[in-house]
């Protein structure tokens, strides 16, 4: 555990810098369920948001308690989450909200975030949703289609640092929470999104926070 | 080697994979089948219920049907000829091995009936049972461990082989119905706080932020009852432990192998219950930091459930209102590939060798004539006849294919020939067919 007071020297040459920096400037998410590197941001927090700056990125600690990094810029790079991605990053998230997966410590199985989108978005503008340019009409093709983008989102999220994969089970972390946090309300939407779009974070969505 | 529980045998009595093999083939020669209907199930239920107390835990016939009846006026509501279908029900439980006959009166006259071990085993699956609290643990650790002193006391006699015996199924019988009683009560404290983890779910489902207090207490209760358990079983399972040790070295030191097995027998036991302790303990605050956090977190801060309504309307909104947020996604470093530079360009060649070959002096041969003369010497002696026919004769078998047309060409020039408007394919050999035509014969000046 290295001193609060630490310079930038100290905090570069610290044993966990090399790991956490690639994780954050992959995209990834640091939580307490990684006890050490989740003490050394907090702890190196003050001189990495500098040491970020320069990067055009911010280095940001959510209330929910997980550190990720934010691009002002494309100095590192960066790209929006897939309109399956998205879809199943909330569908995880409303479950982590769900009184019922307490009694599974936080665990869920894979096949209820299909139930869930299956039954708030329907199979048919989920369909759409995920393959905007689809051709076919086989409804075998198109569900076959679904399940693809769906687990394909789910890996996408496990290196995200949302989630951990273990087989067909699926364990919520509290990164989930950035994509309650983002929901632009329905008279804001169009803000949000012009938000978004231009600094990759809708700001106003904090008034029931 | 893979070992495995063997059914039928205690907990620790482990069989090598093999026999699990004889065994699985001895029960599927057997062909055994278990076909239980609801009202089966509960009069198992109700026998070992009514028997659980007596002496002798057997009922006579009558006292039979009368318990199935009363189970099929609860189970269904009444039924028709109830007595009749009650010695159909008893029938096909004794033929499935859940009941049995135990007075052996044969068919003087009703039979008196007991369970089998396997309907004892389904009928308890059903009954609750009793969750281990501390003063079950305290009671049944301390008989345990009272009477490991009087054995203990008993083998530091030097006693005899005979005495050593008696030691070895008093640690075998005690040690297992005690910790057999351990086990069942472990197993009901299981489902008490499966239990409970449903009633946390259930009612934050149903009141959210109102069910944040109970929730706790239920949370808090549950903790420090399995606080307190830990806290014992590590404490009395050290001590039966240290108590079998030393039974086990006294026995050892005696040369009394079988007392010796029985008591690190009975250690494994023990340690195994310590074990579980420990795990479920673990498991408890692993599950209580989530509630915990949960509570805090999410109930408390959000008392309206504002944001689980927001995140639904946000999914039930595409693909309309689409909306993504920014990741860092950094490209990866380009490596330019060096430019290799080699020597001069490499010469192919080969040795040098002679590669004209000597020229050979051979008779000069004309084919096209030698087969002219053939084809003439034919005409003149073999016609008339047939196209088929001449090739038969004038080339072997090899040839013909390949020299077919040349014949015919020079049947023409030199010979006489017809064919019909409609010519029939005649077959030379198995691998060539010909149109017929006539040869006449040598054709005039």
């Amino acid at each position: 555990m290295i001193d609060r007071s630490l310079t930038l020297a100290e905090a570069v040459s610290h044993p966990a810098f090399a790991e956490v920096d690639l994780r954050l400037r992959e995209g990834g998410h640091v939580d307490d369920r990684d006890l050490d590197a989740y003490a050394f941001l907090e702890d190196a927090r003050a001189v990495l948001e500098g040491f970020y700056d320069q990067y055009g990125c911010d280095l940001c600690r959510s209330v929910d308690g997980y550190f990720y990094l934010l691009p002002r810029g494309s100095t590192l790079g960066q790209r929006t989450l897939s309109a399956a991605e998205m879809l199943v990053g909330q569908a995880l998230c409303l479950l982590r909200l769900d009184p019922a997966t307490l009694r599974t410590s936080g665990r869920v199985k894979r096949i209820r975030v299909v139930e869930v989108l299956d039954q708030l978005v329907g199979a048919e503008r989920l369909s759409k949703a995920v393959n905007p340019q689809r051709r076919h009409r086989n409804l075998s093709v198109e569900d076959e289609e679904v399940r693809k983008a769906v687990d394909g989102a789910v890996r996408s999220l496990a290196r995200l640092g949302f989630i951990e994969v273990h087989g067909d089970e699926l364990v919520l972390r509290a990164p989930l929470m950035r994509f309650a946090e983002v929901v632009p309300e329905a008279d804001d939407q169009a803000a949000g999104m012009q938000r978004l779009l231009s600094t990759g974070s809708p700001e106003a969505e904090t008034e029931e926070l | 080697m893979w070992l495995v529980e063997s059914p039928g045998q205690p907990m620790t009595d482990w069989r090598p994979m093999s026999d699990l093999h004889t065994t699985i083939a001895g029960l599927a020669r057997a062909r055994p089948v278990l076909e239980l209907r609801t009202a089966h199930i509960c009069l198992l239920v109700a026998m070992r219920v009514h028997t659980r107390d007596e002496v002798l835990a057997e009922l006579d016939e009558d006292r039979l049907t009368d318990l199935y009846v009363e189970v099929v006026e609860v189970v269904e509501g009444g039924s028709r000829l109830p007595r009749k279908k009650a010695r159909h029900a008893l029938q096909a439980l004794r033929e499935q091995g859940l009941l049995s006959r135990v007075d052996g009166a044969g068919l003087v006259r009703a039979g008196d009936y007991a369970l089998t071990r396997l309907g004892a085993a389904i009928a308890d699956t059903w009954l609750e049972d009793d969750a281990l609290t501390r003063d079950s643990l305290v009671l049944l650790t301390t008989m345990l461990r009272a009477k490991l002193g009087t054995l203990l006391t008993s083998a530091a006699g030097s006693p005899n082989d005979a005495e050593w015996e008696h030691i070895r199924q008093e640690l075998r019988v005690t040690v297992q119905s005690l910790v057999e009683g351990i086990d069942r009560r472990r197993r009901g404290l299981d489902r008490q706080q499966a239990e409970v983890q449903e009633q946390i779910s259930a009612q934050l489902e149903q009141g959210w932020f109102e069910a944040v207090e109970s929730c706790e207490r239920l949370l808090d209760h549950t903790t420090g009852t399995l606080s307190e358990l830990k806290d014992v079983l590590l404490q009395e399972t050290g001590e039966l432990l240290n108590l079998l040790g030393e039974l086990e070295a006294l026995a050892t030191h005696a040369v009394q192998d079988d007392a010796a097995d029985a008591a690190r027998h009975a250690q494994l036991q023990v340690d195994g219950i310590a074990a579980w302790g420990r795990a479920r303990h673990e498991a408890w605050s692993d599950y209580f930091s989530v509630v915990q956090r949960f509570l805090r977190e999410h109930v408390r801060l959000d008392p309206q459930r504002a944001v689980s309504q927001r995140l639904q309307r946000a999914i039930t909104a595409w693909p309309d209102s689409p909306w993504a947020f920014a990741v860092p996604d950094p490209q990866p470093y380009r490596f330019l590939r060096e430019i290799e530079v080699h020597g001069g360009s490499v010469q192919v060649s080969r040795p040098a060798a002679e590669r004209e070959r000597e020229l050979e002096l051979v008779a000069p041969e004309d084919e096209r004539a030698a087969l002219a003369h053939l084809v003439q010497e034919w005409l003149e002696t073999r016609t008339p006849s047939t196209l088929s026919t001449a090739l038969r004769d004038l080339l072997p078998g090899q040839d013909r294919f390949r020299r077919a047309g040349r014949i015919a060409r020079l049947l023409v020039d030199h010979g006489k020939v017809r064919s019909e408007r409609e010519r029939a394919w005649v077959a030379v050999d198995g691998e060539l067919e010909v149109e017929e035509w006539q040869i006449l014969g040598v054709k005039g000046p």
